[in-house]
């Protein structure tokens, strides 16, 4: 049950996780959101990296603390146990590294066998190397088809990483009935 | 005094010490390390009681575990896998968790881990990188075998016999007019597939950074006029076989040098491949204009048609390798990739827009030689100016 906490003036905070092969850009994409910086040089992360963004959806101020999960490799495993009390999560591939996208869909397979039905955005990152994509439209098609909710991102230039992360939000919120409703059963519940 | 040089220790260590009192509260014992003052929650200090999963979001789950060895009080502990946490300076750092009980009390030391990560972090990340460099080498090479059976297979054979051909019906006597017409109109065409097979070759070389050699010397760079001159000679046939006329256009027209970084044969075949295109798509009475314009620190060159212009579709695809239009099949879609690649290896900019009069502008920007800065390692995995939709830098 996902738990929600009020800071002060009725701040929701949600926990949000970022899963993915290693080097789609899950780091890139938390860095781009919530400090608006990019860096082309390659930043693996060890276990987990936690950060904060304060931010508006829909009138309703939403605190997310993101769970910034290590990719899997070879040389790592990704820690399911970590979406415990998530929200929600961001499933983060490389439009360029068609091996990256059949790793999502494995991830969100295991990701629904851990922790159940949580509400999730595709991330087809790296969308400013469009032209040197191997995932192709009907890929992405394929996905849609499922009902999931898919969104071309660029950490690079920025492209739609906003409108992601809002977009998850707003599936969670809507999820739980509209926000203020929601808001008034979480604060009697927490 | 064996308490005081314990605290000194663990402080001098960066870990700090948290008694557990109820739940997720504890008591900070001692004084906290340097990083504890500037955590993105608020910094800690002597003795204060926090909730430690308020402070460390990561320890809310960590703490389960924790519970079960401080229930079992068999002496054993458990480590946390590292986490890291962007500190009010902005700086990250990593961490670590470790539970045990001792003394029958319920303790939680949470390390700011240094040198020891850091080097995990190096291992690990050029494990990475040395990985995705093996996936992208086996991407490339996997493509570059396609093009080398498309190349030796479809092309190279019938092209030859077909050169033969010509060369012999050239030499034949008697033949009208009309008909020479159409065997310099067939030699053209071998020219252009010949062409486009040396591009090939070009473009494996140039993957494979053999092509590292180009001119950033003012005495032995190529004059961009000189080489538009000669592709234009090469297509005046088939710009008055298609009944598309051409012009030339200088800016400014009394500029005596029109010198820019690159190598010559190369910038030629950009050249050709540029016309090539626009003469492809303009349709018959109307104009092809290439315009040579001075900047300041570069020359820009441009192609303009006043064809259909681009399929919305393929405008973020244009330069990519094996694209080409719904409109006009036929090619094997790799002109506009080469002028991609030569230009990126020459550190300039390539682009396309929509020309205001219809038709489209097919740009590019190379440094002047002199001033050419030293080239930086390109990535094959950077951006190309100008490629995205209105995404033209630099232009007027």
């Amino acid at each position: 049950m996902q738990r929600y906490q009020w800071e002060g003036n009725a701040m929701i905070q949600l926990k949000i996780c970022l899963l993915g092969s290693f080097a789609v850009g899950k780091t890139s994409l938390v860095a781009r959101f919530s400090r608006g910086i990019f860096s082309d040089k390659y930043l693996a992360t060890l276990g987990v990296k936690i950060d904060r963004k304060r931010i508006q959806v829909d009138g309703t101020a939403v605190t997310l603390i993101l769970w910034d999960m290590a990719g899997e490799d070879e040389f790592a495993k990704v820690q399911m146990s970590y979406l415990t009390g998530a929200a929600g999560y961001l499933l983060v591939f490389d439009g360029t590294r068609k091996l990256t996208f059949d790793q999502a869909l494995i991830l969100e397979e295991r990701a629904r066998t851990t922790v159940g039905a949580l509400p999730f955005v595709v991330l087809a990152n790296k969308a400013d190397l469009e032209d040197q994509w191997e995932v192709s439209a009907g890929d992405i098609k394929a996905l849609t088809a499922r009902k999931w909710l898919v969104q071309k991102t660029s950490a690079k230039t920025g492209e739609d990483v906003d409108g992601a992360f809002e977009k998850l939000v707003r599936g969670i919120l809507s999820r739980r009935g509209s926000s203020a409703g929601t808001q008034a059963q979480d604060s009697a519940e927490s | 005094m064996n308490q005081e040089l314990c605290q000194v220790l663990v402080q001098s260590e960066g870990i700090l010490v948290l008694v557990r009192l109820e739940g997720n509260r504890f008591r900070v014992a001692g004084h906290p390390p340097g990083w504890a003052a500037v955590l993105a929650h608020g910094g800690l200090h002597a003795d204060q009681e926090v909730d430690a999963a308020e402070v460390f979001v990561f320890l809310e789950l960590f703490l389960r575990e924790a519970a079960i060895v401080w229930e079992a009080n068999d002496g054993s502990s458990v480590t946390s896998e590292p986490w890291t946490e962007t500190l009010a300076t902005r700086e990250e750092l990593a961490f670590t968790a470790t539970a045990r009980k001792i003394g029958g009390k319920e303790i939680l030391l949470v390390r700011g881990l240094g040198v020891d990560f850091d080097e995990r972090y190096k291992v690990l990340r050029k494990a990475r990188e040395l990985a995705l460099s093996h996936e992208k080498l086996l991407k490339e090479t996997s493509e570059k075998e396609t093009l080398l059976h498309c190349l030796v297979h479809d092309i190279a054979g019938p092209l030859t016999t077909v050169a033969n051909c010509f060369q012999l019906l050239e030499a034949e006597q008697g033949l009208s007019e009309a008909g020479r017409g159409l065997v310099r109109l067939g030699r053209s065409a071998t020219h252009r597939q010949h062409t486009m097979l040396r591009e090939m070759l070009d473009l494996f070389a140039a993957e494979l950074s053999t092509l590292d050699q180009f001119s950033v010397d003012v005495a032995t760079a190529p004059e961009v006029l000189d080489c538009a001159h000669v592709v234009l000679r090469s297509l005046r046939h088939s710009f008055d076989m298609k009944g598309v006329s051409f012009q030339l256009l200088l800016s400014p027209p009394a500029l005596s040098v029109w010198k820019v970084v690159g190598q010559r044969e190369k910038l030629e075949r950009i050249l050709y491949n540029l016309l090539d295109n626009a003469l492809r798509h303009a349709p018959p009475g109307t104009t092809v204009t290439l315009r040579l314009e001075e900047e300041e620190r570069a020359i820009r060159v441009s192609v303009v048609d006043q064809g259909p212009g681009v399929e919305a579709e393929m405008s973020n695809r244009l330069f990519g390798r094996f694209q080409q239009g719904e409109r006009t099949k036929g090619k094997v879609g790799l002109g506009l990739f080469f002028c991609r690649t030569m230009i990126k290896h020459w550190s300039g900019e390539i682009g396309h827009e929509p020309d205001p009069r219809g038709g489209t502008c097919f740009w590019f920007r190379l440094s002047k030689p002199d001033f050419a800065s030293p080239r930086e390692e390109t990535r094959g995995d950077a951006a190309v100016p100008g490629e995205g939709p209105g995404d033209t830098p630099g232009n007027p």
